[in-house]
């Protein structure tokens, strides 16, 4: 079945995708791979491996999404590219559409808002 | 082994070209987070599976990172690893085939003799493809030595020498000894000589797939122009074909002689069955070993193809 959304064929609408993980990370500010390591486990409680994470940096810098910067003291930086910034945006907002979705169909938007917070004040109910 | 060694070998698993861009920063990052403790066994099964899907992908198995010249360049490597699974099994359907015709009746001789032809002249073509691609490809390995970069494929190619040469020195010692001997005792009467004969097919093995892989080190850093790779993509296409002839005509034989003359097929080294004799059974898996690989490898060159048409397009 074709896909419907216009996300790049590699990144998908998972929260936990380490392409996402790695992008969001990058919008802070440049990162080499021990810092990225650090701040993805840090927002999202996800621990990326070496492995995965080099494999997923790979991808992005074949596809254009982010960008190396010159290695300093044997660590290459990355940045985010326009092009990655944008792939992120369109991967958020799909993840937002599919999060409003489940929350309408499970009944938790209208609970959220007769507590009177939005979706967010989900997080601190019992 | 220091510690640099020891992150260095723990990325062993992944492609020299992957690992001469991101070798030092994954060290790197892997001292960052180990120090001098053991790396744990869960980090490196990981580091060896993706390394080994790196590697997959530098190939051209799957993966949509390659652009369509490199494509069409893994694709035709694919095709030639396929075609070195395909001469290991076609010697040894030659070998465990001598004779064949004496065993059949003569009624009944026609198909077989048109398979096992089909066999022959397909596996004869193949070769003088390989041939030729080879020279199509020389000048741009001359190229190469003359830009100074023998020492990135040195160690693939001395390997290759290497193997090549005991594999000769083996073939004339094991024809000398074997002339000394009567038929029957060269064709399985004497276990000895079965023992060193299985052991020379072994050497060939090796330095076959030696040589396969220092050309595929070879054409990975050669620069070929596109009309090349074209020519050369249509090449590999042609062999992959050839091998669906050598195989479909193998089975054709096999399935006659197991017919007509299940007692040829019983005779033998490791022949224990009339019908699946081991080195045949071994020789059409292998085949269709390389075929399923030669296959991959021709959709990966068609698919080059339609990707330059659709840049072309855009």
């Amino acid at each position: 079945m074709a896909r419907r959304t216009a996300l790049p064929a590699h990144l998908s609408v998972r929260s936990n995708d380490p392409s996402v993980l790695i992008l969001t990370s990058l919008v802070s500010g440049s990162k080499h791979g021990w810092a990225l390591t650090k701040d993805i486990e840090e927002f999202s409680g996800v621990a990326l491996g070496p492995g995965t994470l080099y494999g997923a940096i790979t991808r992005l810098e074949e596809r254009g999404l982010i960008e190396p910067l010159p290695v300093e003291e044997r660590r290459r930086p990355y940045r985010i590219s326009a092009h990655g910034r944008a792939a992120l945006t369109e991967a958020i907002r799909e993840m937002r559409t599919l999060a409003d979705t489940g929350e309408q169909r499970l009944g938790l938007r209208t609970l959220a808002r007769s507590v009177g917070g939005g979706s967010r004040v989900l997080g601190s109910m019992p | 082994m220091s510690e640099r060694d020891r992150f260095e070998h723990l990325i062993r698993w992944y492609p020299a070209s992957w690992r001469a861009r991101y070798g030092e920063e994954l060290t790197t990052l892997l001292h960052d987070t180990h120090g001098t403790a053991k790396v744990p066994l869960g980090v490196q099964f990981s580091l060896a599976r993706r390394g080994s899907i790196e590697r997959a992908r530098a190939f051209g198995l799957f993966g949509n990172s390659l652009d369509g010249p490199n494509l069409t360049r893994a694709g035709s490597l694919l095709v030639l690893w396929g075609w070195a699974l395909f001469m290991v099994a076609g010697a040894m359907v030659a070998k465990f085939g001598e004779h064949w015709e004496s065993a059949v009746p003569a009624t009944h001789r026609s198909l077989p003799r048109v398979a096992f032809g089909v066999v022959q002249l397909a596996g004869g073509l193949g070769g003088f493809i390989v041939v030729i691609a080879a020279a199509i490809s020389l000048p741009g390995f001359l190229e190469l030595l003359r830009a100074g970069r023998w020492p990135e494929i040195r160690r693939p190619v001395l390997r290759s020498m290497a193997t090549g040469v005991i594999a000769s020195i083996a073939t004339v010692a094991i024809l000398i000894w074997s002339h000394h001997l009567s038929p029957h005792q060269r064709n399985g009467g004497f276990f000895f000589h079965g023992l060193i004969f299985v052991l020379w097919g072994l050497t060939i093995v090796i330095a076959l797939f030696m040589a396969t892989a220092a050309a595929a080190a070879v054409a990975h850093q050669t620069s070929l122009s596109r009309r090349v790779l074209r020519l050369l993509g249509t090449m590999a296409t042609a062999l992959t074909v050839l091998m669906l002839g050598v195989a479909v005509g193998t089975i054709i034989w096999w399935t006659v002689l197991a017919h007509y003359a299940p007692r040829f097929l019983g005779s033998g080294l490791l022949a224990t069955s009339n019908v699946l004799p081991l080195p045949l059974v071994a020789a059409v898996f292998l085949m269709f070993a390389g075929l399923t690989v030669a296959s991959v490898g021709t959709i990966r060159i068609a698919q080059s193809v339609a990707l330059k048409h659709s840049s072309l397009d855009g």
